[in-house]
């Protein structure tokens, strides 16, 4: 179910939310448990089991590891987390790497069997990262778990972040999982967060999927530098309004259920260096790979070789985090890479230079790895940055940038590029907003639910030519 | 917490609160006292789709979430209201289609976007060599094919809307080379003694005689008025006159002319807008005929007529919705007509029917989706040959062991009864999905299949593409099944070709046998 659909809309959120908040104390948390694992099997039910098990496995596990601060049921903890996600995410990939290794060699492929055909759980990856985060803070001392199953389950599967995060430190929410209130002004500006949220998803994201799939589902030689730059520039705003759009709608609901969950995205296309957007964008899965893979592996302790090193390693995860491909491999290491020269003395360049030019580089520097992000692999990359970088006009090109331009979609890219400016955060920088502008702001949220749930809507709107059985 | 909060604050964070409850609640206030039937999709030319009964077994339940939500899309609560107001926003704030159907042109006019269209009204999807080539092999193979049996071929296409009102149309959608018909009939003029009738210029000739709401092309349609159909009509049987000379298109004075009883042609009902966008339907009937039909002329899949006096040739046409229209004006020519709304000719028909000519008939646009297949009859066997020569099998069923590979869609059931694989097929939808293939580049794919049906009808494989990536009616090669048990071999040109196919047996409701199904690799024909 996702938060656009009518039935989530129109459905689950209203019974969810009036239910919560007449329901008091313990059952509160019961009813947000069963919701939230109603939720996830309503998108993926042949799992339920499996996050029924993650929750069982991991909350003894954590017991275990929290009495004993046994090394062993940490190893064992991490072992049966990984490997579940590398079977449900990574069989099928590493399947086919293994058949084309062993064709390249000459060798025989009888041994691989039939390619494991494993449909990836929703949310896999996010939940994994919770219950993981949770166990080695436990280790580390900097979390206790508690023992009851109901919170730590609430805790994994609370159904705002499920699907598609922000990754939550359990530390964060302990408290709030045994006791939490929602005031009116909680719970309005819970909604406010949400329409934000669901207004970036439906208005803006969805606005701008059409022109990157078009352009993308063509052959790149046959579109001009301009429309290639257009689509990979559509891209980056769809990818952000979408990702930060879900977790400002997980963010709003978890505070309209007394949650406070930390921010996620802080603006990162406005940055001026790769560095500086890692800073920014997805900030719990940054803080994630930061706190339990690179500094672990040495940090900035061990020497600028050491450091580097990390740096790859932590780059290459991130990549492969996000699906698995080559394609997502290549864009974590371009990420390091880039990351790797701005440490080496870009950084120090960008920032003596104009402003102007640090965002120019950004801008550049951050298309050309969404290219990896979003082909379908790496030939088709390789050749969207020809057409990216193409000096002269090849002859070939039949897709001009105006092809795939209309009204809707120049006002969501104008929008979208307005949209990702920080302007809150320099409107606050000046003082408190005036009752007018708070009001204004108000009516503007209250036309952004009415035209969000409009879009909402628009995704059952199906029309055929003819009348189609 | 909320205790010090101001008043203006506190009283706009109920403003808040009351608009979400009112965005939220509305809906489903709506849902328990309005009729379903008000606001599903029927506007939409498509079924609503139906409540899933209680699940009684573990996959019925595991279905029962995606099948509660296809029901709830086309019921929820002011779904129409919601719909009505974003269209209209759309269509008159932003001045863009609804729909990505449609694109809007100056006056708001509409435009088929459907299937790639405009790119070929642009000249930016051009028909490669090879298929030019294919196109020009398998119309050569038909026109032989049915010589041997005494029947005069023709292939006629038909302009669509934006290649008659093509000044309609935004700036951005300029011409950049010819359409896919104006190259294939070119070619087709220079290389080959097919000839295409191609109807472009007599329909743009008689944009000439637009006056007001007197039209060529409806303006919130995408096919041609009468007399757009008109125009097409007297260039069709002018060229089939060279073979017939008893032919003559009849006058413009043979028909009457008055308003229909509808607006013909028009998506306003379908973006939700009827009463904003109104157009005039001047429907054409020929004031004394010869010829009688039953049905719906305008609708049927299938038009048969007859002359009393029995005078002309026999025809059969094969042909889309343009058509229709002029189903009762080639009637006149005819002493025995049978138009069938397809794109496949079928053998047995033309065996049975024996006409003196065969006629297809396709709008332009139709060359984006259709991929040239001859018959096994006209093709002489050569397909089912290259398949036998080809070592490279990239896919084979296993008959006798549990088949994983294979998957079907919600339509549809696979089942083993006794040792044989049989397809049960539960709704007109129902797909048998293939593996996913890793295939060599440059490869066309050859899919045998050995079926034992109950009855003839069709047989499709859907292909994916980069540009059409999910499965859909919209890529595919086609032929016919003779019911009984038979080997079918059809080609996939691999140029588009990505990973995902499935077999489509036809709407009918039935059971198939499959014996063995199998997917080689070979270079293409050309």
């Amino acid at each position: 179910m996702v938060f656009s659909s009518p039935t989530f809309l129109f459905g689950f959120l209203p019974a969810v939310l009036l239910a919560h908040t007449v329901l008091r104390g313990a059952p509160r948390n019961w009813l947000l448990l069963l919701a939230s694992l109603s939720f996830y099997a309503w998108g993926e039910g042949r799992y339920i089991a499996l996050m029924l098990a993650s929750i069982v496995v991991n909350h003894a596990l954590g017991l275990w590891i929290q009495r004993s601060r046994s090394a062993l049921a940490l190893g064992l903890a991490v072992a049966l987390n990984l490997g579940a996600l590398g079977f449900y995410k990574y069989s099928g990939w590493l399947w086919d790497n293994a058949l084309a290794l062993c064709e390249a060699l000459g060798g025989a492929t009888a041994w691989l069997g039939p390619r494991p055909e494993v449909v990836l759980p929703l949310g896999i990856s996010f939940f994994t990262f919770q219950a993981l985060s949770t166990l080695v803070d436990v280790r580390r001392g900097d979390a206790r778990l508690s023992a009851n199953p109901l919170e730590f389950g609430l805790y994994i599967a609370c159904f705002p972040q499920l699907i598609a995060g922000p990754i939550v430190r359990y530390s964060d929410i302990a408290q709030q999982l045994v006791r939490r209130s929602v005031g009116v002004a909680d719970f309005a500006d819970g909604l406010r967060r949400f329409a934000i949220g669901l207004g970036k998803k439906t208005l803006l994201a969805n606005s701008l999927a059409p022109l990157v799939d078009e352009a993308f589902a063509l052959d790149p030689a046959q579109l001009t530098c301009a429309a290639g730059w257009l689509a990979i520039s559509a891209w980056c705003l769809q990818i952000y309004f979408d990702f930060s759009g879900y977790s400002d709608m997980a963010i709003g609901l978890g505070r309209c259920l007394g949650f406070s969950y930390a921010e996620n995205f802080e603006h990162p296309l406005a940055s001026r260096s790769i560095t500086e957007f890692w800073r920014r964008w997805h900030i719990s899965l940054s803080t994630f790979f930061r706190d339990y893979v690179y500094i672990p592996l040495g940090g900035n302790r061990r020497g600028k070789a050491r450091m580097y090193a990390a740096l790859v390693c932590v780059f290459a995860l991130t990549g492969l985090w996000h699906g698995a491909a080559w394609t997502f491999v290549v864009f974590g290491l371009y990420h390091g890479a880039v990351m790797l020269l701005e440490r080496a003395g870009v950084g120090r360049a960008l920032s003596a230079g104009p402003r102007w030019l640090a965002h120019v580089y950004f801008f550049v520097a951050v298309n050309v790895g969404w290219v990896f992000f979003r082909a379908d692999d790496l030939p088709h990359a390789g050749a969207f940055l020809q057409t990216l970088f193409r000096v002269l006009p090849s002859g070939a090109e039949l897709h001009p940038a105006r092809v795939f331009l209309d009204t809707e979609r120049c006002l969501a890219l104008v929008l979208g590029v307005l949209c990702a400016l920080p302007w809150v955060r320099w409107a606050r920088e000046r003082g408190e907003p005036s009752p007018a502008v708070a009001l204004a702001c108000d009516v503007g949220v209250v036309a952004l639910i009415g035209a969000s749930l409009l879009c909402a809507a628009a995704g059952a709107y199906d029309p055929f030519i003819y009348f189609r059985f | 917490m909320s205790t010090g909060t101001p008043r203006p604050a506190r009283a706009r964070d109920f403003a808040i609160l009351a608009a979400f409850a009112l965005g939220l609640g509305a809906p489903l206030v709506d849902l328990a006292l309005r009729s379903s039937d008000a606001r599903g999709p029927a506007r939409e030319l498509r079924s609503a789709a139906k409540l899933p009964s209680t699940p009684q077994s573990l996959e019925e339940a595991v279905a029962f979430p995606r099948q509660f939500d296809n029901w709830y899309e086309d019921h929820f609560g002011l779904r129409d209201v919601l719909l009505r107001t974003h269209n209209r926003a759309k269509w008159l704030g932003l001045g863009v289609s609804p729909t990505p159907k449609l694109v809007l042109g100056h006056s708001g006019w509409v435009f088929s976007s459907e299937g790639f269209a405009l790119d070929d009204h642009r000249g930016a999807a051009p028909l490669s060599p090879g298929a030019l080539e294919a196109w020009r092999t398998m119309l050569e193979q038909r026109r032989d094919w049915l010589a041997q049996r005494g029947v005069h071929y023709v292939f006629a296409i038909a302009p669509y809307k934006s290649q008659v009102y093509n000044d309609e149309l935004e700036p951005r959608f300029a011409r950049l080379g010819p359409a896919r018909n104006q190259q294939l009939a070119e070619f087709m003029a220079g290389n080959s003694s097919v000839r295409i009738v191609d109807l472009e210029s007599a329909v743009r000739a008689a944009r000439a005689d637009d006056k007001g709401d007197d039209l060529t092309y409806f303006p919130y349609g995408t096919h041609w008025t009468d007399r757009g159909a008109y125009a097409g009509y007297v260039e069709l049987v002018s060229a089939l006159a060279e073979r017939f000379p008893e032919l003559t298109p009849l006058p413009r004075e043979a028909f009457e002319v008055r308003d229909g009883p509808t607006q013909g042609d028009s998506w306003a009902g379908r973006v939700y807008l009827e009463g904003l966008l109104e157009q005039r339907n001047l429907e054409w009937r020929v004031r004394t005929p010869s010829a009688r039909y039953s049905g719906n002329f305008r609708e049927d899949p299938q038009f048969v007529s007859d002359r009393a006096d029995r005078a002309g040739p026999r025809a059969l046409v094969y042909h889309d919705s343009f058509t229709l229209p002029m189903r009762p004006w080639l009637a006149e020519h005819f002493s025995h007509l049978v138009c069938d709304w397809t794109h496949t000719p079928i053998v047995q028909r033309i065996e049975a029917e024996k006409p003196d000519v065969l006629i297809q008939i396709y709008n332009g646009y139709t060359l984006m989706q259709l991929t040239p297949h001859a018959l096994r009859e006209e093709d002489g066997g050569r397909r089912a040959a290259r398949f036998d020569a080809s070592t490279q099998t990239l896919w084979r069923m296993e008959q006798g062991r549990e088949e994983t590979s294979l998957s079907v869609n919600e339509g549809a059931q696979l089942a083993r009864p006794d040792g044989v694989l049989e397809l049960t097929r539960e709704s007109p939808a129902s797909l048998l999905f293939l593996p996913r293939l890793n295939y060599p580049p440059g490869a066309n794919l050859l899919v045998a299949c050995e079926l034992e049906g109950d009855e003839p009808g069709k047989l499709q494989v859907l292909y994916c593409t980069r540009r059409l990536p999910r499965i859909d009616r919209r890529q595919y090669v086609e032929t016919q099944r003779l019911g009984g048990r038979e080997r079918l071999v059809l080609e996939v040109p691999a140029a588009d070709f990505v990973e995902r196919m499935a077999i489509w047996l036809g709407p009918r409701k039935g059971r198939t046998r499959i014996h063995a199904l199998e997917v080689r690799a070979v270079a293409p024909p050309h």
